[in-house]
C-alpha cells in the first residue's frame, strides 16, 4: 500500500514538471536595461510590462480609495483612482512580505 | 541604543493641523514635497457618524521598502541608522521615484522643484539659512525624493549634546510636529525602552502599525479610534 502511494504521487509530480516548466517559458526571458525611471517608457514600467506581462489596468485600475496614504496635496476626501496611482495592496500579489535574499519580488518588507 | 518612535492618538487628534504647520516651518516645505500631511475620513452611519484624524508622515519602518529598492538598483541613496531613523541622502538620490512606487504609505515625496514657503516674500524663518549652512536633510534639491526625517539634525544634536533622554521632552530635542500638538496626541520617545512615555503609552492604550500587511513593520504607532482604518 506504501508503495503503491509513493508510486502515485512520484508519478503525479512528474506529471506536473511540463506543467510548471510550461508556465515558466510563457513569460519572455529579457533583459531589461536602462537608467531607473518611473517614466511610462522607463524601466520600472517595462519591467512589469514586458518582462512580467502585466496590462496597464492590473495596477491602474478604480479601486476603493485607500486612505491611509500621503499624498501631496492635502485634499478632502482623498483620490485613490487619480491617474498615476495605484493601489498598492495589488504588489502584494507578486511582492510578498517577507525577505527572499536576491529574489527576484524581495523588496516588500526586506 | 535608542529606537526612536512616534505615537499618534487619534482618539484625541481634532484634525488642527498644527503639526502639519510645524513640519512645513521647521523642515523648509516645499509644495511638491509634503513631509508631514493631515488625512481626515468620516466613520459610521447617521445619526452616529464622527470623523478620524489621520496625520500621514514617515513610518521610519524596520523593513523600509523603500531602502531595499534603492539598495536593489545600486543607488544606495537611503540609509536606516542605528537610531532607526531612514533618511535620504540628496546628493545620491538619482530621482528615480522607485521608492516612492514601493512606499505603501505614499511617504516619498517627489520634489520636483525647491520652492519658498510664501511665494514671493522672500527668504521667510528657517529659509534665510544659507544652504550651506543648513543641514544636510535641509539641503533640498530639485528632482529628487524627499521625506519626515524624525527631524533627525534635532535628534542629531541631543545625541551630540549627550542628551538622548531629553527627547521627547526638551524643544531642541523633539521632532516640530509632536512639539506643537495643542491636545497631546503625538508622542515621540525611546521604543526600545520599556519605562519611556511612549513605550508605556502604546502599551496602554493598545496602539498598532498601519497596514501590517505589507511586513513593513513601522516605527509609528497609532491609538485608533472607533472606526478608524489600519
Amino acid at each position: 500500500m506504501k508503495a503503491l502511494i509513493t508510486s502515485l504521487a512520484l508519478g503525479l509530480a512528474i506529471a506536473m514538471t511540463p506543467a510548471y516548466g510550461a508556465d515558466a517559458a510563457a513569460k519572455p526571458k529579457m533583459k531589461i536595461t536602462g537608467k531607473p525611471s518611473m517614466a511610462v517608457e522607463g524601466r520600472f514600467h517595462k519591467l512589469h510590462k514586458l518582462q512580467e506581462q502585466l496590462d496597464c489596468k492590473d495596477c491602474h485600475k478604480k479601486v476603493q480609495k485607500d486612505i491611509l496614504y500621503l499624498r501631496k496635496d492635502d485634499r478632502m476626501p482623498p483620490k485613490m483612482d487619480e491617474v498615476g496611482q495605484s493601489d498598492r495592496k495589488g504588489c502584494l500579489t507578486c511582492h510578498v512580505p517577507g525577505y527572499v535574499p536576491d529574489g527576484p519580488h524581495s523588496f516588500w518588507g526586506v | 541604543m535608542a529606537k526612536f518612535g512616534r505615537l499618534i492618538d487619534t482618539k484625541r487628534c481634532m484634525g488642527c493641523r498644527s503639526c502639519v504647520a510645524a513640519c512645513a516651518v521647521e523642515n523648509h516645505f516645499t509644495p511638491d514635497a509634503q513631509w508631514n500631511a493631515m488625512i481626515e475620513y468620516e466613520v459610521g452611519t447617521y445619526p452616529e457618524v464622527h470623523k478620524i484624524y489621520n496625520t500621514m508622515n514617515c513610518m521610519h519602518c524596520e523593513k523600509p521598502s523603500c531602502k531595499a529598492v534603492c539598495d536593489k538598483i545600486g543607488v544606495k541613496a537611503i540609509s536606516k541608522n542605528e537610531y532607526g531613523v531612514v533618511l535620504i541622502d540628496y546628493k545620491k538620490c538619482i530621482g528615480c521615484g522607485y521608492c516612492a512606487a514601493v512606499c505603501p504609505y505614499g511617504v516619498p515625496q517627489m520634489n520636483t522643484e525647491v520652492k519658498p514657503l510664501y511665494p514671493g516674500k522672500g527668504a521667510q524663518g528657517m529659509e534665510t539659512i544659507a544652504y550651506a549652512d543648513r543641514h544636510p536633510t535641509h539641503q533640498k534639491k530639485a528632482k529628487t525624493a524627499e521625506k519626515c526625517t524624525f527631524c533627525w539634525h534635532k535628534l542629531e544634536k541631543a545625541i551630540k549634546d549627550g542628551k538622548t533622554d531629553r527627547i521627547g521632552k526638551d524643544q531642541d530635542y523633539t521632532p516640530a510636529c509632536d512639539l506643537v500638538c495643542p491636545t497631546q496626541a503625538r508622542w515621540f520617545g525611546d521604543l526600545d525602552d520599556p519605562k519611556s512615555e511612549i513605550a508605556m503609552r502604546i502599551k496602554a492604550t493598545n496602539a498598532v502599525q498601519l497596514k501590517t500587511q505589507f511586513g513593513n513593520s513601522p516605527q509609528v504607532f497609532y491609538t485608533l479610534d472607533k472606526g478608524a482604518q489600519s
